[in-house]
């Protein structure tokens, strides 16, 4: 048996949940049974992936054999027969309605006619467009135990948010997020500014173009490795490279990063975010949460990690000290800007042109931050229930208040508009639960109609931007190279929420 | 001499070309998945034949730059979260009735025929608190775990599925781990 380290469990711990690989988990049970502190390590781990593969072969064994074919099918002629009628009948319909059109306009023409000399044939301005307005499926949707005021709020709040996705396709949709490997007939070292321009400018009408450029920002796990463990790649690159890195060897790379630049707050934060989803590793990742704290005092976000990670650790009292040191900063903000740095550095090593992956990179900023953000608000909230449902609901209030209060400290202080609507999307979850809590505790929900009612404006601002933002990449000086390298580094240095407004048509 | 198999991509070019008997195939070939997936969540037969009409009417919008498995259990993971949605039903067949079912089927228990009685009973009481931990977690979380473990899907293939990114999913799945750990060792405490 090849005797193995704590950090070679690790590797093969990642590799074995990363691509389901049974020799990784095997050879780590072989090196428990000679290693005691491996196997206090490691042991209830493993055993728990051994128990669930265990759990779903029974499953699997039990599950009761399927014979769908011949339902499947006819239902599907089903479909085709109505599809076919619908069609039959579209057309009957659109003769009648042009036959009833042609009457119409007929009408209409002896009536102009007639009212030719009448004072009042002016012709009427169009109604402006109402921003949002409830309709009626939102007011069947509201909660009917909620007091009207609040019922209307949420309404408002629910329209203000179908009008963002809608619009903008802004949010990191499904498919935004469909990064399984860069597919596609493209060679990535092949792609040029102007490909990524074309791919954003379709973005705006297509989602799976956007999740294309999300692929094409991406590194495999194994060219990121290559890149963090290759010769006379920057460190900068190595940086970058991290983000594609779990387990073992991305904190081996943001540890040496930290030794490099102990000042960078987010590469400190980088590992203590790897430590954090250590096991066992909780009190490294809060020492250099603190450190990262104490390197950026403006922002709040790390004791909201801090305070995650003592709930783990099931010390409520501390969390509770973190969340409140938290709620004396006025920001919050997810190092969206330094990301992008430092995913472009890793991408120019991988071999892309410098132009193109400076802007991909600015193109897809704030997407992995979106969903670290609202995994972290989803944690916290957990926590908050589980306090409730063991009795707790006071501390319970604490907790959700503090999502909701760090939802917006992102908004004060994001300047990417991605972490903007993680923060709006943590205050709309923490909305939920408060407005269920509130009453048990004997508070009046209406009380929440402002922040809701800010929350709307928040999301009308954003729909606006990305309007603005989808103008820019439509109708901006396609050959331009210089003007996009220009976007692309205001994005990367000041943010997409301050690209818009340095151009002077800010919403 | 057989024809070589076609691939689930090809399967779906053909149904696009009119072939229906593409179709049937992939039915025939991903039937039994589907099932045992929308049995996990909604005890529903009907969600897994729904599951491939609508494999037939987006047919068009399939990605032949994609794999096809987690696309068709990304679509049956949404007809399960609308259902779970309107019935307000969270639940996964537990282990106990699926054992329990098995048992009654085959007659035999389903641990290793080298085990001890003793240590084969120590591992069903472990894997029965194992799986009460498992319906604490929260929806995504138990659908990482059913996917990861339960279909043996890769990271990069449930990213798919649940749209998400590879790196995210193996952060959640290291998480879900710590925590199932924590959850796990406070059922044996309670016990």
């Amino acid at each position: 048996v090849t005797k193995l380290g704590k950090r070679e469990c690790e590797e093969l711990l990642d590799t074995y949940l990363a691509e389901d690989q049974a020799h990784a988990i095997t050879r780590i049970e072989a090196a428990l049974q000679e290693d005691d502190e491996l196997r206090k390590e490691f042991g209830g781990l493993v055993e728990m992936c051994r128990d669930l593969e265990e759990i779903g072969r029974q499953r699997r064994a039990a599950a009761p054999p399927a014979d769908l074919v011949g339902a499947v099918m006819a239902a599907v002629d089903g479909t085709r027969r109505t599809q076919a009628h619908k069609r039959s009948a579209l057309r009957r319909l659109a003769w009648a309605a042009a036959a009833i059109a042609a009457v119409l306009l007929l009408s209409w023409f002896v009536f102009l006619r007639e009212r030719t000399d009448s004072p009042d044939s002016a012709p009427r301005l169009a109604k402006p467009r109402e921003p949002v307005a409830p309709t009626p499926e939102s007011v069947e949707d509201a909660g009917s135990e909620s007091v009207p005021a609040v019922r209307t709020a949420r309404q408002m709040l629910a329209e203000a948010m179908k009008h963002l996705d809608e619009q903008t396709r802004a949010r990191p949709s499904q498919q935004d997020q469909a990064v399984d490997e860069r597919t596609g007939p493209r060679d990535f070292t092949d792609l040029t500014l102007q490909d990524v321009l074309e791919e954003r400018q379709r973005a705006v009408a297509d989602d799976r173009a956007r999740g294309r450029l999300v692929r094409w920002a991406s590194l495999r796990w194994d060219e990121a490795r290559e890149l963090a463990t290759g010769p006379g790649i920057s460190l900068d690159a190595r940086i970058g490279s991290s983000r594609y890195l779990q387990g073992p060897m991305g904190e081996y790379v943001l540890t040496a990063a930290v030794t490099e630049r102990p000042g960078d707050p987010y590469v400190r934060y980088g590992l203590a975010d790897r430590l954090s989803e250590k096991a066992g590793a909780g009190t490294e990742a809060i020492a250099q949460y603190e450190q990262a704290a104490a390197l950026d005092s403006g922002n709040s976000l790390p004791y909201y990690e801090i305070a995650r990670e003592r709930l783990e650790q099931n010390d409520v009292a501390a969390a509770l000290e973190a969340l409140s040191t938290a709620a004396g900063i006025d920001t919050a903000y997810a190092y969206s800007g330094e990301a992008s740095r430092y995913q472009a550095e890793a991408l120019v090593a991988r071999g892309m042109d410098s132009a193109a992956a400076q802007l991909l990179a600015a193109v897809v900023a704030g997407t992995e931050e979106y969903l670290e953000l609202t995994d972290l608000a989803s944690e916290l909230l957990d926590y908050g229930a589980e306090l409730d449902q063991s009795g707790d609901a006071e501390t319970a209030l604490q907790v959700y208040d503090a999502v909701s209060r760090l939802g917006m400290q992102l908004v004060a202080g994001a300047a990417f508009s991605r972490e903007r609507l993680a923060g709006i999307d943590m205050q709309r979850m923490a909305l939920d639960v408060l407005e269920q809590l509130y009453p048990r505790l004997g508070l009046d929900p209406e009380t929440l109609i402002p922040q809701t009612e800010d929350l709307v404006d928040n999301i009308l601002y954003l729909r606006d931007f990305y309007n603005q933002l989808d103008v820019l990449f439509t109708e901006g000086p396609v050959e331009d190279a210089a003007f996009w390298a220009s976007v692309a580094n205001t994005i990367i240095e000041s943010g997409d929420l301050a690209l818009v407004e340095s151009l002077g048509s800010g919403p | 001499v057989n024809a070589p198999e076609r691939s689930d991509e090809q399967l779906m070019a053909a149904l696009c070309g009119g072939e229906r008997r593409a179709l049937a195939e992939l039915v025939q070939r991903y039937q039994n998945d589907i099932l045992r997936f929308c049995l996990h969540y909604v005890r529903d037969v009907e969600r897994a034949k729904e599951t491939f009409v609508r494999v037939y009417t987006a047919r068009k919008r399939f990605d032949p730059a994609r794999k096809f498995r987690p696309w068709i259990l990304c679509i049956a993971r949404n007809l399960c979260l609308n259902e779970i949605k309107r019935k307000k039903l969270v639940h996964m067949e537990s282990l106990e009735e699926y054992a329990s079912a098995a048992r009654m089927e085959t007659g035999e228990l389903l641990n290793s025929a080298a085990d001890s009685p003793d240590l084969q009973l120590a591992a069903a009481e472990r894997r029965a608190m194992l799986d009460r931990a498992l319906n604490t977690l929260d929806e995504e979380s138990r659908q990482i775990v059913v996917l990861r473990f339960f279909e043996r899907m890769s990271a990069r293939d449930i990213a798919q599925t649940v749209g998400s990114t590879e790196g995210a999913v193996r952060t959640r799945l290291h998480r879900i781990l710590k925590l199932l750990r924590k959850r796990f060792q406070a059922c044996r405490d309670i016990l």
